[in-house]
């Protein structure tokens, strides 16, 4: 199927949304808004032609400021990196069996390092996602903003469509 | 997930490109046949100016002149939106879309009762783009609707040339004014 056109009247067609393949960027962690943003987009929004991309950024480990930087502190940082990519594979396959279980053979899933904003607008980037799916009170551990600052920072950075899938009551009272 | 029962889309329009770019969006990127459009205007209600000479009933005959115009106004808009979607040929194809139409001086917390009211399950709403002031790149009504919607929200920003050119362009503003920031 041909992708879905840009928003100019002559581009639109009447069922083109139904037709054309959309890339849908859906960023993830390992927080329960990811989750509750993925069932919100397969519910409300999602299309059999959908092309999901699923990208977890991997943050550097973080480890208390230390004095000088001794062999012990580089020991446990190599530890700790080992750790996340760990738990990155862990993840990976949760999201990998989730979608089998779903039906959904259209997707992919990728680690990507850095700077988890800058990271996810660059993988919107590279793979043109039509769409980014992300939940409020979102990824990014500081959760300073409604949005979570990962997805604050992708809101105002993509320049692409964004879905924001808003907390349950229960999450929102918290 | 149940993927044909019927999907309540809102879509907020006002005379902007904005809200333009958000139903041309819809319309090729996610409409789908089991979807029932609700367009809304909120339009500011007339000032009641107390009426000095005229009396009473003088002031009523110019509020109802001044409702009357903003009621105009409104089918105005929902003739060019509904012109706009049958360009798209979305008539031939999608459920005949309704308009609703509100008078308050607060849109976005309007925009948040009407989707309360009539159980949308989806928001879509076009963003001003990227702005020097982060607090203006949604505008202050998106800006509310977004953080008030109890469900899922497509934000649609303009192109990111459009954005990046008026970043540019309120930089050098800034620069041949007093250069502070």
């Amino acid at each position: 199927p041909q992708r879905a056109a840009m928003s100019s009247p002559a581009a639109v067609t009447a069922g083109a949304a139904e037709k054309s393949m959309k890339v849908v960027l859906l960023a993830v962690d390992s927080s329960p808004h990811c989750k509750r943003a993925f069932d919100m987009y397969l519910k409300q929004v999602r299309q059999p032609t959908d092309v999901l991309l699923l990208v977890h950024a991997v943050e550097p480990p973080s480890q208390p400021v230390a004095l000088s930087v001794s062999d012990n502190f580089l020991k446990r940082h190599t530890e700790l990196m080992e750790e996340q990519l760990a738990e990155a594979e862990r993840l990976k396959q949760r999201w990998k069996d989730a979608c089998h279980q779903l039906g959904i053979k259209k997707f992919s899933f990728v680690n990507v390092s850095g700077e988890p904003g800058e990271a996810i607008v660059q993988a919107a980037e590279e793979h043109e996602a039509d769409l980014v799916v992300m939940g409020s009170r979102g990824l990014g551990t500081l959760r300073r903003t409604f949005l979570g600052s990962v997805s604050d920072y992708v809101l105002h950075h993509a320049y692409r469509p964004v879905l924001i899938c808003p907390p349950s009551k229960r999450e929102a009272t918290e | 997930p149940n993927a044909t029962e019927l999907r309540l889309v809102l879509i907020p329009v006002d005379r902007s490109r904005n809200s333009e770019r958000a139903l041309a969006w819809y319309a090729g990127n996610l409409a789908q046949r089991r979807d029932q459009v609700l367009f809304v205007n909120v339009s500011e209600p007339p000032e009641v100016s107390s009426a000095t000479q005229t009396g009473l009933a003088g002031a009523q005959d110019v509020y109802q002149r001044a409702i009357g115009s903003a009621i105009e106004k409104g089918r105005e808009l929902a003739e060019q939106v509904r012109r706009r979607w049958m360009e798209f040929g979305m008539h031939r194809a999608f459920k005949e879309p309704r308009f609703l139409e509100r008078l308050s001086k607060d849109p976005g917390p309007a925009i948040c009762q009407v989707a309360k009211d009539e159980g949308v399950n989806l928001i879509v709403i076009g963003s001003r783009g990227m702005s020097r002031l982060k607090r203006t790149f949604l505008g202050s009504v998106s800006e509310y609707v977004l953080h008030h919607a109890k469900v899922p929200i497509a934000i649609v920003p303009p192109p990111k040339q459009q954005s990046l050119e008026a970043i540019r362009q309120a930089s050098q503003d800034t620069a041949s004014g007093d250069g502070q920031e």
